[in-house]
């Protein structure tokens, strides 16, 4: 097991070749037994290895990060001087069957305009209705994010007028909201810098609100709208502003979207869509005047601008780092920043633009809607989700290094890859080796998570191929497994078994490795001494080096040992046994 | 004085001729006064303040306890005849005078004070409003002073002390067997918790969608009246900007 693919973690070969170069100079090969040095490596210096490529991966993303908003050492010296601070609003497109105040379907996105009821374009007469079923991902978003849930809560409106806003009012809650006073943790593993350790960042509270229709751009006069998307469930979270780096920033949207996804309460991401992120940025210098605004109890802060339509987490990052650049420009000229609303683009990264500036300040007036009752959760519908609340990313994490010894990249890897669907696969696979009276699954964890993440990740990224769980039925591969560790199949078997059933076998791994004589049978003591003797007699030359036991004996003994190994029957060869018959033969 | 005394018990000033009381007794006792008098006026006595039952009791055993008390003669001619009802002179006086107006509420007509909203604010609530500026310089005018007064008028309700008075937001039923009847239990969602289903066995639920799509109400968006094509494009509903015009008024 001597070449580990990092499949999961799309590492460059650039990088891989600068960071990890073979022991020996000159030699470019990246094995950890590299053939032209034979530098005996066992597993323990292969973890130490692979450890050591993560970290400098991780390096010199943080370093290009950093780089492109900073290239200079002025700028990246500068930034020492002020703190950033951001707190970040989330819309999330709620999972649920019906719409926020329509029976109308949330699931039709075919044809345009087809799902609709009156009240979604605010035909004159139509009043909303309530539907209930949106409060079951709302309330396991909530309860997810560690809120306190209110027994009572009211709806408002917040008006501005907008093409795609039939009524001239979103109806939100913004005076009343059902779920406050929540956390979100972020760690080294979401992807902070070490420098930041464990973030806690407070959810200032938690919110039901409706969807706007959809534009799109026909022409340079015309839009189109699609007005099936308006009066969708949308969720928003709304953070203190405790985060204080582009990377926490980026990190914070990540993490909320995981954890919406793990508890089914918002299913489409943010490159679909189906999850906005709102970004306020402001800074203050760390010595000198704070700054005199403030939000929701957090002081001190300097004036802050909002970044709009951000669409992935890398943009998060980007805007929150131009635009962070942009105030320190202008403060530390001697000017004011002024509260404006800023969008950014892909098209220009280093730099916000200006949507609307102050004069352009929309007043919401917000109003309690007057139409709509209070909405009143019962306090054992909250006790039930927060007993059935479907695990969250962390809790699956502690799971896999606690229950199946994993480590921690290797767990994150097995949920991050295919939509949690991966992960299913392994349990199916290590509950099939582990006998059921006994629950220790620790003994196969790490040996089957090998199998799963390494060699068929291994075997996905070479033929490009996407994974499913089809692919290698279960069974098959803990038949396979199971084979291996009783000792019937060597590793190189092993491994040649699994890219048969790669390709398509569908039969019991049993008939196959029996069919292709897969299966180890050991080899007695008279087989190795005969292999001994045909590879000594067809090398005489380097049988005379070794038994004069001059200094390149070693090396040519090696080299005796690889001829029988190839020779032999490979499924069958024990190397340590070969050696040891060859050295007793030419070296009694 | 003999008159239509009503029956004892309960009487109010509903019973008196001409009004439909539910008390009103469906004969009238063969003492009672005609309807010639009753039509000219000559009404029973009800004296506006005392239960009527008083009266009726000791109508006929001597002077009235009103009279004891009051130490009025109800045959006093001071008493104001309003239609039916008779009411005492100091009563009289003092609804003769408005005590409040809505008035007070409103700016006085002879303020020369600045105009509280500048023209500047006005243009922006009107855009917040989406309603069109104003016409004239006359018509501007007619509009600050009406914000102005309206303003006035909303500051001085805003005198009343409200502290822990929650504002009212709709005339609803807020008692408590109606905020139960409200609550989202969790029989409620029960239907739509049987719609998900377990995947592995972590825990995870995925919602099923469903397999047939709801169609809609079978109400044609389109179908806003006249002119239905040209409200298409496509399957779309569509939006034309207009160019700025060159010179914004304000």
């Amino acid at each position: 097991m001597l070449r580990r693919w990092y499949c999961h973690r799309f590492v460059s070969t650039a990088r891989l070749y600068t960071s990890s170069l073979c022991a020996q100079r000159k030699c470019f090969s990246t094995s950890t037994h590299c053939r032209f040095h034979a530098t005996a490596v066992d597993e323990a210096e292969v973890a130490p290895l692979r450890k050591q490529l993560k970290d400098a991966a991780r390096a010199s993303r943080h370093q290009q990060v950093s780089d492109t908003n900073g290239k200079d050492q002025l700028r990246r010296e500068r930034l020492k001087d002020w703190e950033l601070t951001v707190g970040i609003e989330i819309h999330a497109q709620l999972n649920t069957s019906s719409k926020l105040f329509s029976r109308a379907s949330a699931d039709w996105t075919d044809v345009p305009n087809a799902a609709l009821w009156p009240f979604d374009m605010a035909v004159p007469g139509s009043q909303p209705l309530f539907q209930p079923p949106v409060l079951i991902p709302a309330l396991r978003a909530a309860i997810a994010l560690d809120c306190d849930i209110r027994p009572r809560s009211k709806f408002d409106r917040k008006h501005y007028f907008y093409h795609d806003q039939p009524a001239g009012y979103q109806i939100t809650q913004y005076y009343e909201p059902f779920a406050v006073n929540g956390r979100v943790t972020l760690t080294q593993q979401d992807g902070l810098a070490p420098e930041e350790g464990t973030l806690h960042i407070g959810i200032k509270q938690v919110q039901l609100e409706q969807d706007t229709a959809r534009t799109q751009q026909h022409d340079e006069e015309t839009s189109l709208i699609d007005f099936n998307r308006s009066g969708h469930a949308l969720v928003e979270i709304i953070s203190l502003p405790q985060l204080h780096s582009p990377q926490a920033a980026a990190a914070y949207v990540r993490k909320v979207q995981s954890i919406l996804y793990a508890v089914d309460a918002a299913t489409t991401g943010m490159e679909l869509g189906g999850l906005r992120a709102d970004v306020n940025v402001s800074v203050r210098r760390f010595d000198g005047a704070t700054g005199n605004h403030s939000y929701s109890g957090v002081t001190g802060l300097g004036q802050r601008t909002e970044i709009k339509n951000l669409s992935s987490f890398k943009s998060v990052e980007d805007a929150v780092c131009a635009e962070r650049d942009r105030q320190i420009d202008i403060l530390e000229a001697g000017g004011k920043i002024e509260g404006e609303t800023r969008g950014w683009s892909l098209s220009n990264p280093g730099a916000t633009r200006r949507l609307r500036g102050k004069e352009g300040e929309v007043d919401y007036r917000y109003m309690p809607d007057p139409d709509i009752l209070p909405l009143h959760i019962d306090n054992d519908l909250v006790a039930h989700f927060r007993s059935t609340l479907p695990p969250v990313p962390d809790q699956l994490l502690d799971m896999l290094r606690l229950s199946y010894g994993l480590t921690a990249d290797d767990a994150g890897a097995l949920l991050n890859l295919d939509n949690g669907t991966r992960l299913l696969y392994y349990q199916d696979v290590v509950s099939r080796l582990t006998p059921s009276s006994n629950n220790n699954k620790t003994a196969f964890g790490v040996h089957v998570g090998n199998w799963i993440l390494h060699e068929l990740g291994a075997l996905l990224t070479t033929t490009e191929t996407e994974w499913h769980p089809d692919l290698i039925h279960a069974q098959q591969m803990s038949d396979l497994i199971s084979l291996q560790l009783k000792g019937q199949l060597t590793g190189p078997s092993a491994k040649k078994l699994l890219r048969i059933l790669f390709a398509g076998e569908k039969e019991p791994v049993s008939v196959i490795a029996e069919r292709e004589n897969l299966l180890f049978q050991s080899m007695n003591d008279q087989e190795y001494v005969e292999l001994a003797n045909r590879v000594i007699q067809d090398h005489p030359k380097e049988v005379e080096i070794v038994q004069k036991n001059s200094k390149q004996a070693q090396g040519k003994l090696k080299f005796l040992l690889g001829q029988m190994m190839r020779h032999g029957d490979r499924n069958r060869m024990e190397a340590q046994r070969a050696e040891k018959t060859l050295r007793s033969i030419l070296m009694p | 004085m003999v008159g239509l005394v009503g029956t004892p018990g309960f009487c109010t000033c509903l019973d008196a001729p001409g009004f439909k009381g539910r008390n009103r007794q469906p004969e009238a006792p063969k003492d009672a006064v005609s309807l010639r008098s009753r039509l000219l006026g000559h009404a029973p006595l009800v004296s506006i303040g005392i239960q009527h039952d008083h009266d009726t009791m000791f109508q006929k055993t001597g002077p009235s306890i009103r009279r004891i008390i009051w130490g009025t003669n109800i045959k006093d001619s001071n008493y104001v005849q309003r239609g039916p009802v008779q009411i005492k002179p100091e009563i009289e006086a003092m609804l003769a005078q408005p005590s409040w107006s809505v008035r007070s509420l409103l700016p006085p007509e002879s303020s020369t004070t600045d105009p509280r909203v500048s023209r500047e604010q006005l243009h922006h609530l009107l855009k917040l409003s989406a309603l069109p500026r104003p016409k004239s310089k006359a018509e501007e005018t007619k509009m600050l002073q009406t914000l102005d007064s309206q303003i006035h008028f909303v500051k001085e309700m805003q005198k009343i002390d409200t502290t822990n008075v929650e504002p009212l937001i709709a005339i609803r039923d807020e008692t408590a067997e109606y905020v139960d009847e409200q609550k989202i239990t969790l029989e409620t969602l029960r239907p739509y918790l049987e719609q998900e289903e377990k995947v592995g066995t972590n825990g995870t639920v995925r919602r099923r969608k469903p397999t047939k799509m709801i169609a809609s109400s079978g109400w044609d968006p389109f179908e806003l009246g006249d002119g239905k094509e040209t409200r298409k494009k496509g399957k779309f509903f569509f939006v034309r900007k207009e160019k700025a015009p060159e010179n914004t008024s304000g």
